[in-house]
């Protein structure tokens, strides 16, 4: 270690002008928003998804973590790690209930609550956002886990859906949802914002209740945004405060100054 | 988070999650190291707006790459790795805008007293459009000896980059960030370094 031989840090350097402390001062300080840990949690679990690819589910896995997961929120910690464990054989599906169900409240005080309701059955007014989906920086892809499947993670929040076992059919489906989500979020990245309006939208045609309609409906509200369909952006963002309250993205729009609770 | 420069001693980094085999798991790093993530990518350049997107960006790598993640290093050096590069990557696709001549003079000449900086509300944009004059490589360097507290060694595992690398990026920095500051906060008098990078 040849730690000795760092030169002294100009924020603990008498001899380094005031102007530079103090500016360097304000870079010490840096943290993420409430919530946004909750949130980027959430989304990752479409992402993640979307890097996994489309394959078929293991069973045994998906039932591990769905039983882990109606266990309950105090068992949270445990699920997840079982979730990391597995999360090759398991995937976006699992993600996404693990996440609702276990990660807010286990996690971030400053949240609200349950993160989603299930997903409702009457589609948004415009192309619906997802979490972003793949990462941008590497893109090649290693040994992808193979996605979960939307069924064990409907299983997982609460009471609403049945548990059912995975199928092939259902993560070929999750796979196509994921693609789309994350071919959205590339466009919008670009700098393309109707293109990504384009996808979501084909998105919310094809998996109107999909695992990831609050990720897609978020990316769609920026796309709005970044397109300069202001109103439409608000409508499109008062629609999901009514239907997702609690969930850790409507913070974001909520500080956005997007939508309002009961508008639209 | 204190006024001080984060500790990277013994206390932090590993995250061994009693599994006895030493291995990570996802959301122990997660949770563990999303704040570290956050702050990094703000500190190279990512803007708030953008940081949950690239925080997303830099866990599915990690998510991906864990695996591989053998405990080598600290998981910060290979993390910041990572965030070095996911930001790398989306400056290039989306450069951000460099603030000009004026706009930095208009700028600083709302801030009465250079002295009292720290407590301007607009002090983080401030630093930011400082950072934002130095090359990736040395902004890397700079903020994570000057704000993170990491040793010499350590960025330059982090960076991959030999350690004489790691310093001479360290003083090519400093003279490029006191120029900036100077020229922030004297925007009348020459600046020596708005001949190279300013944009």
């Amino acid at each position: 270690m040849s730690t000795g031989t760092d030169p002294v840090r100009l924020i603990a350097d008498p001899a380094c002008p005031e102007s530079q402390r103090a500016l360097l001062q304000h870079g010490t300080s840096i943290e993420p928003p409430p919530g946004a840990e909750a949130r980027v949690w959430l989304a990752l679990a479409g992402a993640v998804g979307a890097a996994a690819g489309g394959a078929a589910a293991a069973d045994a896995s998906t039932k591990t973590i769905t039983t882990a997961t109606a266990t309950g929120v105090k068992t949270g910690l445990v699920s997840m790690k079982i979730v990391a464990i597995v999360v090759g054989l398991v995937g976006l599906g699992a993600l996404v209930a693990l996440g609702r169900a276990l990660f807010v409240p286990a996690k971030p005080p400053t949240m609200p609550a349950a993160v989603a309701p299930p997903p409702a059955v009457e589609p948004p007014t415009a192309p619906s956002p997802a979490p972003q989906a793949p990462p941008a920086a590497e893109a090649q892809p290693r040994e992808a886990p193979p996605p979960a499947d939307v069924a064990p993670a409907r299983a997982a929040v609460p009471a609403h859906r049945s548990v059912r076992t995975t199928s092939s059919s259902s993560a070929r489906r999750l796979g196509e949802e994921t693609t789309l989500i994350r071919d959205a979020r590339q466009a919008l990245r670009a700098g393309d914002p109707a293109r990504a309006l384009q996808l979501l939208e084909q998105s919310r045609r094809m998996f109107p209740t999909g695992v990831l309609e609050q990720e897609r409906e978020r990316l769609a509200i920026e796309a709005l945004v970044k397109a300069g369909r202001t109103p439409e952006a608000s409508a499109r963002a008062s629609a999901f405060l009514r239907k997702y309250p609690d969930s850790p993205h409507a913070a974001e729009i909520r500080a956005r100054g997007l939508g309002t609770p009961g508008g639209r | 988070m204190r006024a001080g420069i984060h500790s990277h001693g013994a206390s932090e980094a590993r995250v061994d999650v009693g599994t006895g085999t030493g291995a990570v798991t996802f959301e122990a790093a997660y949770r563990a190291h999303f704040a570290f993530v956050w702050r990094s990518l703000r500190r190279l350049g990512i803007a708030e707006e953008d940081a949950a997107d690239a925080a997303q960006d830099v866990f599915i790598i990690v998510h991906r790459k864990l695996p591989e993640f053998a405990g080598r290093s600290k998981l910060t050096t290979w993390l910041y790795g990572i965030c070095f590069r996911v930001a790398s990557e989306r400056r290039r696709a989306v450069p951000r805008p460099q603030i000009g001549e004026q706009e930095a003079a208009a700028f600083v000449s709302r801030q009465a007293d250079p002295g009292a900086l720290a407590e301007r509300h607009q002090g983080l944009a401030l630093l930011e459009r400082v950072l934002d004059r130095l090359p990736d490589e040395q902004r890397a360097v700079f903020c994570l000896f000057e704000l993170e507290g990491m040793t010499g060694d350590e960025i330059a595992e982090a960076l991959e980059i030999p350690l004489g690398t790691a310093y001479s990026r360290l003083r090519l920095a400093r003279v490029a960030f006191a120029a900036a500051v100077e020229a922030l906060v004297n925007p009348r008098e020459p600046r020596a370094e708005s001949r190279g990078r300013t944009a």
